[in-house]
């Protein structure tokens, strides 16, 4: 009896430690909407040919004879599309890489990533050291108030039994060094994004409170994307059938794309800005 | 075991602390406005022939989406790939060089039936891939509505929302003096090409000409010197004309239902004017104000429930909005001057109106409860507000101020985006008012 129930809390125990450690690993995966493309293709093709009647101007209203032809050439043609820009896509490697040359460079300096990291912890806490010895408790007090993360840090400090000034200082040195990303830093990136984010399709949309799209994108020490950007509300904007919200989609996603590399944003600062959440909300534009 | 516990514990914590790692979160709500720059090298050739065509179609398509106001399209000399073929992959890395966003790639060929085929493909130079593809089969002479088609398929996959190029547009020309105005019906492609007349030599002024939403029809007032004006039906195919009935009053301000199966029109008795609907299929009017005040141009919502018009029983002209059958009148404008020719947007979303205030008129759209008033034209003479059919653009005519002696007034359209920007003029062969965009051609 007794194992079982021991077994049956261990069981629940590991579902919810599932539960909270999988949405860690639920956004990885959802990069890739390239499947998608050829079944758009298909169907953005297929819907053409229904509304792309050729009918004659005014005089030649009596030529409905193209109607009819046109749907078969125009189903052939667009299967054509997708198998050969594959192909040529393959074949044509070499003026590609030659764009993305950033593509393998972040590759690399991916995997130095944590080399760098370590560096930079012990150089920041000696840094802060000083500015903590000042007023130890007021800023504590002030963090566990403002951030939520923090507190659950100095939880674990206070459940520690003994804690010496260095695990003190340890914890403070993370907060001190910044974990939020300044004002300048955010301005500089809302500038950039306000250029590259080509809105002008959108704003006469209707409801344009509606099209909000969601993006996670996470960048590399040189300011370039790490993966590409993903649509956090993807399903919802494919679910809603509503054309203006996937449009405002590829715009936001495109706006991302564009800006990079972010190379404005200081190295030094790089933990404060490897992950962004970009809320893409159109309706303050829209002059009505 | 507690260890286990413990460990479980720890581990679930680490990784909750972990999943809250502070992903910086900034709400982007400013973007640029500017027109998005797209490239169209021009539709590739066979021979002479195929080649001088899809040189004329770019130039139309290019023309269209420039005039959106939406696009800006790239001048070709800074192109770096030419194109040699529809069908292969570009070179993005030579696209993005020039700033372009969009590259829309096209082939003109000439079938063994001597009709050529259009076809196209939109590609997303930041996101490497194509966004859509088209073809179009039509005789060769035909080749303008083809590029149009192209434009609108072009705009639709960059907007989600249908074109309206393959268009076309009635207005009223008017010729001759001030004093002896001949006006007559005419009809044009939306970018002003092909102007046929569709009246002429007529002993009557064709004042508001409305296009039917569903058919190749319009419906106008005539204005006759020795009897009250009617409202007429033309059939623009067939050149058939015909009267709305026989009223001993004068009725005016006639427009379609969104089904094309009712006209509203007003009806003038003894000095009061009314809205009523009529019937086409049993041309039965129904009265649908019975007001002692003028109300006039009636305009129905796209789902066919609900009417806007004008009227001036509370002191100043204002628009109101009621049920489809009459009931529910409620007023939605309570600024200074005067509102009128209400015309209820094709998304339903909005009411275009003309307004006359200190002096001045002013195009504007209102929401239809009477929230978000917004002008956005501003002149000696606008009015006529007409919606293009995907509610995006209004077009309207504008008369400019005459000299002392009554001379020097000119009249022509402009249209303009319904976020007020993209102010442009419609070329017309001479003077043009009261303009109607038709819908979408079949």
């Amino acid at each position: 009896m007794r194992f079982g129930v021991f077994a049956s809390i261990l069981f629940h125990l590991a579902l919810v430690g599932a539960g909270l450690i999988a949405p860690s690993f639920i956004d990885l995966p959802d990069v890739a909407p390239e499947p998608f493309i050829p079944l758009e293709l298909i169907r953005e093709a297929d819907l053409d040919l229904k509304t792309s009647v050729p009918a004659a101007a005014p005089e030649p209203v009596e030529e409905p004879e193209p109607e009819p032809d046109i749907p078969e050439p125009v189903v052939e043609e667009p299967e054509p599309v997708e198998e050969k820009p594959q192909p040529v896509a393959k074949a044509e490697p070499e003026p590609e890489p030659v764009i993305e040359e950033p593509e393998p460079a972040p590759a690399p300096i991916k995997k130095p990533e944590p080399k760098p990291e370590p560096k930079p912890e012990p150089k920041k806490p000696p840094v802060v050291k000083p500015k903590p010895k000042n007023d130890d408790l007021d800023l504590d007090a002030l963090s566990q108030l403002i951030d939520k993360e923090r507190k659950t840090e100095t939880k674990r400090a206070t459940d520690a039994p003994s804690q010496t000034t260095e695990t003190a200082d340890k914890a403070r040195s993370v907060v001190g060094a910044g974990d939020r990303l300044t004002a300048s830093d955010e301005a500089k990136m809302r500038a950039a994004i306000a250029r590259c984010w080509s809105a002008s399709t959108i704003i006469g949309a209707p409801e344009p409170e509606k099209l909000l799209v969601v993006i996670d994108f996470e960048l590399n020490r040189d300011g370039t994307l790490a993966s590409q950007p993903r649509v956090i509300n993807e399903i919802q904007i494919n679910l809603s059938g509503n054309q203006f919200w996937r449009v405002a989609q590829r715009e936001a996603t495109s706006a991302v794309v564009k800006c990079a590399p972010y190379d404005f944003l200081p190295q030094e600062r790089y933990e404060t800005w490897k992950e962004f959440r970009f809320n893409f909300d159109p309706s303050q534009m829209v002059g009505r | 075991m507690r260890k286990i516990l413990t460990i479980l514990l720890t581990v679930l914590v680490t990784a909750f602390g972990q999943s809250a790692f502070a992903r910086v979160t900034i709400d982007i709500t400013q973007g640029n406005v500017d027109p998005m720059p797209v490239a169209a090298p021009d539709f590739l050739g066979t021979d002479d022939q195929t080649i001088a065509l899809g040189r004329d179609i770019t130039g139309v398509i290019m023309s269209d989406l420039d005039r959106s106001g939406l696009f800006q399209v790239i001048d070709q000399r800074a192109y770096i790939e030419k194109p040699e073929s529809v069908n292969a992959r570009p070179r993005f890395a030579d696209w993005r060089i020039i700033n372009a966003q969009v590259l829309i790639v096209g082939e003109v060929q000439e079938l063994p039936d001597g009709r050529i085929q259009v076809s196209t493909r939109v590609w997303d130079i930041y996101s490497d891939e194509q966004l859509g593809a088209v073809a179009f089969k039509t005789p060769a002479d035909n080749w303008r509505r083809a590029a149009h088609k192209v434009a609108d398929f072009v705009y639709k996959t960059l907007t989600g929302e249908e074109g309206y190029f393959d268009t076309r547009l009635v207005f009223v020309h008017e010729t001759g003096p001030k004093d002896k105005r001949v006006k007559r019906l005419m009809i044009m492609d939306q970018d002003g090409a092909n102007p046929i007349p569709l009246t002429d030599g007529l002993g009557y002024q064709v004042l508001t000409p409305r296009f039917s939403p569903t058919q190749q029809q319009i419906t106008y007032m005539a204005l006759f010197d020795n009897r009250p004006g009617q409202v007429y039906l033309f059939n623009i195919e067939t050149g058939e004309q015909e009267q709305l009935g026989t009223f001993r009053g004068m009725t005016f301000a006639p427009r379609f239902s969104p089904d094309g199966r009712q006209v509203l029109m007003s009806m003038e008795r003894g000095g009061n004017s009314d809205v009523f609907k009529m019937d086409l299929s049993t041309r039965r009017l129904t009265r649908l104000t019975d007001d002692s005040s003028i109300d006039t141009s009636p305009t129905m919502s796209p789902d066919g429930g609900r009417i806007a018009f004008t009227s001036d029983r509370g002191g100043s002209q204002q628009i109101y909005v009621m049920n489809a059958d009459g009931t529910g009148q409620k007023r939605i404008t309570f600024g200074d001057g005067r509102y009128q020719t209400p015309v209820w947007s094709p998304r339903g979303d909005l009411i275009a109106f003309t307004r006359m205030y200190g002096g001045r008129f002013y195009i504007g759209v209102i929401r239809p409860d009477g929230t978000g008033e917004r002008l956005l034209t501003e002149s000696y003479l606008d009015e006529g507000p007409t919606w293009s059919p995907n509610g995006r653009v209004l077009l309207f005519y504008r008369e400019t101020r005459p000299r002392r002696d009554g001379t020097g007034s000119e009249t022509s359209l402009w249209s303009v985006d319904l976020t007020g920007r993209n102010l442009r003029r419609i070329r017309t062969p001479g003077d043009a008012s009261d303009p109607a965009w038709s819908p979408l051609l079949p």
